[in-house]
């Protein structure tokens, strides 16, 4: 009688843990290879994609807030003037080439601006889940293949002053930037779409092209003291100013 | 040594004309100047590669000027090697110059050396647009 009972109870043991460790196996297997474009190598500016409207600036997309911190933001306070690097999207805008290393379970991202590397972690690969406070310049980016596509999503940015526009239009830690990557022919192109509800009334869009190099890219190597040298120059020093921490009052555009 | 305002335009110096890592606010991108002289020194780096010229005053003093670039990835898409200006070179550099004309202080438009040897950089084309974007590809507004 026991035999009869523990029969079963095995069998359904055994069926629900080899279940069990399809899914885990399943979603530690990378996406079919068929399916992957190939954009990795060497990547030389060009600039907006060829045909289409000029990229605009999101300033008039900036909510009031951003367009009182922009006025009353002080240059000289810029991280930048430290060798503080950039981050999506204001480095998708920047006239540098870049590198792409695709990896089974992520693409690596090299840029000659500020030396920066980015991964992006490709999904099914049971890489860790960001921290609650993992909060960094660049960000947590992940990544998917859809089609011919490259599909990045990066959120996770520390508050940055020049996170949206180099013209002082900041980013909070709301900001999630979205990038698709595509070969056509010979050419690298991108659209992103930058969101982030707390600075932007409305996404803000990017589409830039790049063609093959072979030549390697050049270290950037920040010298601290050609970065900073510019600062002693401004002489509006709002930042010395009792006030300055008052943003001007601006009517939603 | 000739010091000469060669060019004039109306232009405004906006917060996003950026030059690799911040605003050209400083300089005055309507006005180019053209400081003829001798290299001094060219520290080859980023962000900014600086070269130092010695140049005469019209009273006979002889000053140095500090004349700021691109970093070096720009600099080499235009051509440039870091040894295409050394100390000792003679050399005119077209610029767009520090507010305080008391200041020898500038951005760099172009260099031409005395061989007639052009160096061209990513803001050589505000020569004759001050408002140009820096080439190629340009920066969104």
């Amino acid at each position: 009688m026991k035999r009869l009972v523990a029969a079963p109870l095995l069998i359904v043991s055994i069926v629900v843990v080899a279940g069990e460790l399809a899914v885990r196996i399943a979603a530690q297997a990378p996406a079919s290879t068929a399916a992957i474009p190939n954009l990795t190598g060497l990547w030389k500016r060009r600039g907006p994609i060829e045909g289409r409207p000029p990229n605009t600036s999101p300033v008039p997309l900036a909510r009031a807030r951003a367009i009182g911190f922009s006025r009353a933001f002080d240059e000289v306070l810029l991280p930048g003037y430290d060798c503080s690097p950039v981050a999506v999207p204001v480095l998708l805008n920047d006239n540098y080439n870049f590198e792409i290393v695709q990896q089974r379970d992520r693409v690596i991202m090299r840029y000659e601006k500020d030396d920066i590397v980015r991964t992006v972690w490709l999904a099914g690969h049971g890489h860790p889940t960001v921290g609650v406070y993992d909060f960094t310049i660049q960000g947590h980016s992940t990544g998917r293949y859809e089609g011919n596509q490259l599909v990045i999503e990066t959120t996770k940015f520390v508050f940055d002053p020049r996170g949206i526009h180099d013209a002082y239009i900041p980013s909070s830690t709301r900001k999630k930037v979205t990038e698709r990557y595509w070969r056509d022919g010979s050419r690298l192109r991108l659209e992103s779409i930058t969101e982030d509800p707390l600075v932007l009334k409305a996404p803000y869009p990017y589409h830039f092209e790049w063609e093959p190099m072979t030549t390697p890219l050049v270290p950037f190597d920040c010298d601290p003291e050609a970065s900073s040298f510019d600062r002693q120059f401004y002489e509006t020093k709002k930042y010395q100013d009792p006030d300055w921490v008052r943003l001007p009052p601006v009517e939603e555009p | 040594m000739r010091v000469a305002i060669v060019f004039a335009a109306a232009a405004l110096a906006a917060a996003s004309d950026v030059a690799a890592h911040h605003s050209l606010a400083l300089f005055s991108t309507d006005t180019v100047v053209a400081v003829r002289g001798t290299v001094s020194k060219v520290d080859w780096r980023s962000p900014h590669t600086t070269i130092f010229i010695e140049a005469k005053e019209p009273d006979g003093r002889t000053v140095e000027w500090r004349i700021e670039t691109t970093p070096t990835s720009w600099l080499m898409s235009e051509g440039w090697t870091r040894d295409s200006l050394k100390p000792g070179d003679q050399a005119t550099a077209d610029i767009n110059p520090y507010s305080d004309r008391n200041v020898k202080f500038g951005w760099l438009l172009r260099v031409t050396k005395a061989d007639g040897t052009i160096l061209r950089t990513r803001f050589t084309n505000r020569l004759t647009d001050p408002n140009a974007p820096p080439s190629p590809g340009g920066a969104t507004p």
